[in-house]
C-alpha cells in the first residue's frame, strides 16, 4: 500500500512538475514570440509610414523684427499625413507657431520665429522635422 | 497495477510536454506569420517608394514665366516620358492652384492670374514633389515695331526698346500741307500739292522734305494713282531719294524708285522662260535699270490704276531696293534692285510725274532700316518673332554670349503692329 501511495505522488509530482515546467517554458516563449512580433511590427509599420511621409519645402518668407519671423511652406506629396514638430535653422531649433499637419496632396505654412536677425546674403539651411523623424531640409539666402 | 500506472504517467507527461510543445510552436507560427506579413507591407512601401522615386527623377519640365497684359503667365512644356500633373504654382509667395495635367511632349499656357513685375518668383510643383524653378520668357508684345528699333535684353527677363527705328511720319491728316515739313514744286503742266481725305494729292508735282536728311534708311509709302489720260509712258506716284537739295526739281539729283500706272513688261532671256511683269522701277533720268533687257510697254492701264498700294524704298550703301506690296501688306508683288555710287546721302520727296496721272499719297515713312536688333543675348536663348495670329514668322537660336542678334526683314513693310518678340 506504502509503495502504492508513493507511486501515485511521484506520478501527480511528475505530472505537476512537467505541466509547471511546461506553462513556465510556454510563458517565456509566448511572451518572446510577442515581443519579437510587436517589435517587428513596429519597425516595419513606421519604417512604410516613414516612407510613405514625403514633402518638400517650396517656399520661404521672412520678415526682419526683433527676432525674425520665418515661414516656410511645405507640400505633402506623399500619402500620409504630416506633422511637424521642429523646424532647425542653422542648428538652433525653433518650434512651430502653432501646430501644422498637413494632409496628402496638400500644404501649408510653417511659421516659426528665429532668435536672432537673419544676415542678408548668408547661407542658411533649414531642416523641418516631422513626427516620424523626417527631415526635409532646404537652404536660403535673405 | 504499477506498471498500469507508470505507464498512465509516462502518458499524461507526454501529452502534456506535446501540448506545450505544440502551443510553443504555434506561438512560433503566428509570431512569423505576423512579421511575415509586417515585412511583405513594408517591402510593398519600399517599392511603392521607389517606384515614386523613379517617376519623380524622370520628371523634366522646361518652365518660363512670362508677362502678358500684366499678368503673370507660365508656360510648362513636359520633356519627360510620363504624363506630369502639376498641382500647385507658387507666385510670389502667393499659391495659385493649377491642376494641370499634361502629357509627355505637350504644351501649356497657363494664367496664374497674379500681376507680373521685374524679378517676380515663381516656383512649379508636381503632384511628385518636384519643385521647378523657371527661366524668363520674354513675351514683348509690341504697339509697333519700327524698322531699325534695337531692343535689349535683361537678365531679370525684360526687354526694353533702346532706340527707335522712326526717323520721319506724316499721315497727311487735316486739309493743308504740313509745309514746316515740306517744299513743293509743280512739274510741267501739274498742279498744287494739296492735302484732303488723309491723303496728298499730286498731279505732276513733288514734295520734298525739309526735315530730316537721310542717308541709310527706308523710305515708305501707301499710295494709290488714277489714270487721267492713255499714254504709252505715264509714270505715277514715286520716291526720290539722296537728292543733293530740297527745293527745285530734284529728279535729276536723285534715285527714283517709281511706280508705273501702266504695265511694263520685259521678257527674260535666255527663252522659253515666262513672260516677266513689273510695275516697279528704279530710275535715274528713267532709264537705267533693265537695260539688259528687251522692253516693251503694253497698253493696258493694269490692275494698279485705283488701288492701294505700299511701296518701299531701302537704301543701304550703294545699293537701291524697291519693294511693292498689295495694301494687306501679306504680298510681296514686286521687288527691284539697283546700285548708286554718286552719293550716300540727301534730302527725299514724294512724286509724281506724269501730268496724265494723279496720285493719292496715304502716308510717309522713313525708318533706320529693314532690322531689328536685339543686343546682349546669351548662348542657347531661343528668339521668336510672332506674327499677331501666333504664327512664329522668324525663329532663332542664339550661339555665343552677348551676341546682338540681328533680324533681317526685308519684305516687311513697317510698323508691324502688335507683333510679339519672344525670348527663352
Amino acid at each position: 500500500m506504502d509503495k502504492g501511495v508513493s507511486v501515485i505522488i511521484a506520478s501527480v509530482m511528475m505530472v505537476l512538475i512537467v505541466t509547471a515546467a511546461g506553462a513556465m517554458i510556454y510563458s517565456y516563449a509566448q511572451g518572446s514570440f510577442s515581443d519579437l512580433s510587436s517589435s517587428f511590427t513596429e519597425m516595419f509599420t513606421s519604417s512604410s509610414e516613414s516612407l510613405k511621409e514625403q514633402a518638400v519645402i517650396v517656399d520661404y518668407f521672412y520678415v526682419n523684427a526683433s527676432t525674425s519671423n520665418i515661414s516656410f511652406a511645405i507640400y505633402n506629396y506623399g500619402s500620409t499625413d504630416i506633422e511637424v514638430v521642429s523646424v532647425i535653422i542653422n542648428g538652433t531649433a525653433c518650434t512651430p507657431h502653432e501646430e501644422v499637419c498637413v494632409a496628402p496632396g496638400n500644404w501649408s505654412w510653417i511659421n516659426v520665429s528665429f532668435p536672432s536677425f537673419l544676415i542678408s546674403e548668408n547661407l542658411y539651411v533649414a531642416k523641418v522635422v516631422s513626427k516620424r523623424g523626417n527631415v526635409y531640409e532646404c537652404s536660403f539666402s535673405p | 497495477m504499477n506498471v498500469a500506472l507508470v505507464h498512465r504517467r509516462e502518458a499524461i507527461s507526454t501529452v502534456v510536454g506535446a501540448l506545450i510543445f505544440l502551443l510553443i510552436f504555434f506561438a512560433a507560427v503566428s509570431t512569423i506569420y505576423f512579421i511575415m506579413n509586417n515585412l511583405s507591407e513594408y517591402v510593398i512601401a519600399v517599392k511603392e517608394y521607389q517606384e515614386q522615386q523613379a517617376w519623380r527623377s524622370s520628371e523634366k519640365l522646361d518652365v518660363y514665366v512670362y508677362d502678358n497684359g500684366g499678368f503673370t503667365f507660365v508656360r510648362i512644356r513636359n520633356l519627360s516620358p510620363n504624363t506630369v500633373i502639376v498641382d500647385y504654382i507658387w507666385v510670389n509667395h502667393t499659391v495659385v492652384d493649377a491642376s494641370l495635367v499634361i502629357a509627355s511632349g505637350k504644351e501649356v499656357d497657363f494664367n496664374t492670374s497674379q500681376p507680373y513685375f521685374e524679378g517676380i518668383q515663381v516656383r512649379v510643383v508636381t503632384t511628385k514633389g518636384n519643385v521647378f524653378t523657371p527661366r524668363f520668357l520674354v513675351r514683348y508684345k509690341a504697339d509697333v515695331i519700327w524698322g531699325g528699333d534695337v531692343y535689349r535684353y535683361y537678365e531679370n527677363g525684360s526687354l526694353k526698346l533702346v532706340s527707335r527705328g522712326l526717323i520721319f511720319q506724316d499721315e497727311f491728316e487735316g486739309t493743308s500741307l504740313n509745309t514746316t515739313a515740306w517744299n513743293t514744286y509743280i512739274i510741267d503742266g501739274g498742279s498744287a500739292p494739296s492735302v484732303s481725305q488723309g491723303c496728298l494729292w499730286l498731279r505732276s508735282a513733288m514734295v520734298l522734305n525739309k526735315v530730316a536728311q537721310i542717308s541709310d534708311c527706308v523710305v515708305q509709302i501707301r499710295v494709290k494713282s488714277y489714270t487721267l489720260t492713255k499714254s504709252s509712258s505715264s509714270y505715277g506716284a514715286g520716291i526720290f531719294a539722296r537728292s543733293s537739295g530740297n527745293t527745285g526739281d530734284q529728279r535729276s539729283t536723285s534715285y527714283v524708285l517709281n511706280f508705273t500706272t501702266t504695265k511694263e513688261i520685259y521678257r527674260v532671256p535666255p527663252p522659253p522662260s515666262p513672260w516677266w511683269a513689273s510695275i516697279v522701277n528704279i530710275t535715274r533720268n528713267l532709264s537705267i535699270f533693265f537695260n539688259e533687257r528687251v522692253l516693251a510697254r503694253n497698253t493696258n492701264y493694269g490692275p494698279d490704276n485705283d488701288t492701294w498700294y505700299i511701296i518701299k524704298f531701302a537704301l543701304n550703301g550703294t545699293r537701291l531696293e524697291g519693294f511693292v506690296y498689295y495694301d494687306n501688306s501679306s504680298y510681296l508683288l514686286a521687288k527691284v534692285y539697283a546700285e548708286d555710287i554718286s552719293r550716300t546721302s540727301g534730302w527725299f520727296g514724294l512724286i509724281d510725274e506724269d501730268v496724265n496721272s494723279i496720285s493719292c499719297f496715304d502716308y510717309v515713312r522713313v525708318y533706320g532700316n529693314s532690322t531689328i536688333v536685339i543686343d546682349n543675348v546669351k548662348a542657347g536663348m531661343i528668339v521668336k518673332l510672332i506674327k499677331p495670329n501666333g504664327e512664329i514668322y522668324k525663329r532663332f537660336e542664339v550661339l555665343c554670349d552677348m551676341q546682338d542678334l540681328t533680324i533681317m526683314l526685308d519684305d516687311l513693310p513697317f510698323p508691324l503692329k502688335n507683333w510679339i518678340i519672344e525670348i527663352s
